[in-house]
């Protein structure tokens, strides 16, 4: 493999592999999220912020592939 | 059926066929493939200072929000008008969220710069949606090795241009190197400032070192034993009424705080990294998203991810401000005892 394809694939892999343990984790807050509020629709209102919180903290993982495949195929 | 026959159906339907009806007989050049590079281009020079799109975009947002809230606040009056009540109910919305998050004696501490971070982070990336960025600025000839477009200019002394998609023809020979100088690149003069790295780490170190400076003047130097803990050795020899084993037991308990303390210290780079690399990955992914659908399929399809450009744009700064409160809400409320 020549490098010029070998840095396009270690881009695709990077992002690809990269990205399915934070998919795994958003569905899971997610869904949690949604249980809490079918039980307890009032408490939207305190569950909201927690929620974006932990989506972020759960979603930067995945950014974190995101910029090393954005790296390693532009830079 | 009549709902499908709604003007609210209609006129995008009419709007959609009348642009592929004008692009079928105008013939209307296909969207390039924009230059992705992750530094920001320098487009301007000035007195010796390199200026680059970003930056240029920054002091746009700057220009913006400080004309804008000086309008807005300019005639204040009991009975609002129209601009006042919207800003009123965002600020006074935003205000209770942080007061839910920190509580009644620390927002008005924190609120003015977590606000101000939120209206500058969203006004930044949402800067980047218009047409304003992106679409105009300095042609560049490529480097070597790179590819290019062709240039359709405007005018004879060709200092005025359009790039145009033009047909990929391999160029071999003697001709290689002169073919290869007609090929041209765009560096955008205006580019969304959140894509810049040096612009969400910069914004990142302010919050940072804002969440040390609010736990040092809550919790005096004690904010640092955060840091070093060496209160747990120090109580194992002075503590009086301990035997031997309980001084042992105190100490190893005294390494393990150390520990935790350095831990603690490399937490606080930690937060350096993912927030400056959370809003960069974000809003310069969506760029590149945005620009690849135009390129792929032109002018309609990524008008859907436009929508989905300016949720992630919300959800960004939203985020970038929550945090920014709960990191400030862990400083200052102290460890251990205080709580």
């Amino acid at each position: 493999m020549d490098p010029e394809t070998a840095r396009q694939v270690a881009a695709a892999l990077a992002i690809a592999i990269g990205a399915i343990a934070p998919a795994f984790g958003l569905g899971m807050i997610g869904s949690k999220a949604m249980e809490a509020l079918g039980r307890n629709p009032e408490a939207a209102d305190q569950i909201f912020v927690p929620l974006i919180l932990s989506l972020a903290f759960t979603e930067a993982i995945g950014i974190y592939a995101l910029v090393t495949a954005l790296i390693i195929k532009f830079v | 059926m009549s709902k499908l026959l709604s003007p609210k159906v209609l006129v995008p339907v009419a709007i959609v066929v009348v642009a592929i009806i004008f692009q079928a007989v105008f013939k209307i050049p296909g969207v390039i493939l924009p230059e992705i590079s992750i530094p920001a281009e320098p487009v301007l020079d000035l007195f010796g200072f390199t200026i680059t799109n970003t930056l240029l975009a920054a002091w746009l947002t700057m220009i913006l929000l400080i004309v804008g809230c000086w309008l807005i606040t300019r005639k204040m009056s009991m009975v609002p008008g129209r601009w006042q009540a919207a800003l009123e109910m965002v600020i006074e919305g935003f205000y209770n969220m942080v007061e839910g998050a920190a509580g009644p004696k620390w927002t008005p501490r924190f609120f003015p710069i977590v606000m101000s971070i939120f209206l500058f982070v969203i006004t930044a990336s949402w800067l980047g949606l218009t047409p304003l960025m992106g679409g105009w600025g300095v042609l560049h000839h490529v480097e070597a090795g790179h590819e290019g477009y062709d240039v359709n200019w405007l005018n004879n002394s060709h200092s005025f241009g359009i790039l145009v998609k033009g047909e990929q023809t391999a160029v071999e020979g003697e001709h290689a190197g002169e073919a290869e100088a007609e090929q041209y690149i765009l560096a955008p003069m205006l580019r969304a400032s959140t894509t810049d790295m040096n612009f969400t780490l910069a914004l990142a170190i302010v919050s940072v070192l804002l969440t040390q400076y609010f736990g040092l003047s809550s919790l005096g130097l004690g904010y640092l034993s955060k840091f070093i803990a060496v209160g747990g050795v120090a109580k194992a020899f002075r503590q009086p009424g301990l035997g031997c084993a309980g001084r042992i037991g105190a100490f190893f308990l005294g390494v393990i705080d150390i520990f935790i303390g350095i831990v603690e210290t490399i937490s606080e780079f930690g937060k350096i990294v993912s927030f400056s690399f959370r809003l960069f990955g974000n809003i310069f992914a969506g760029e590149v998203l945005l620009g690849v659908m135009a390129f792929l399929i032109p002018y309609i399809v990524s008008l859907p991810f436009f929508g989905l450009e300016l949720f992630v744009g919300l959800v960004q700064a939203l985020v970038f401000m929550m945090l920014s409160v709960a990191f400030f809400v862990v400083a200052v409320s102290g460890h251990g005892e205080g709580h």
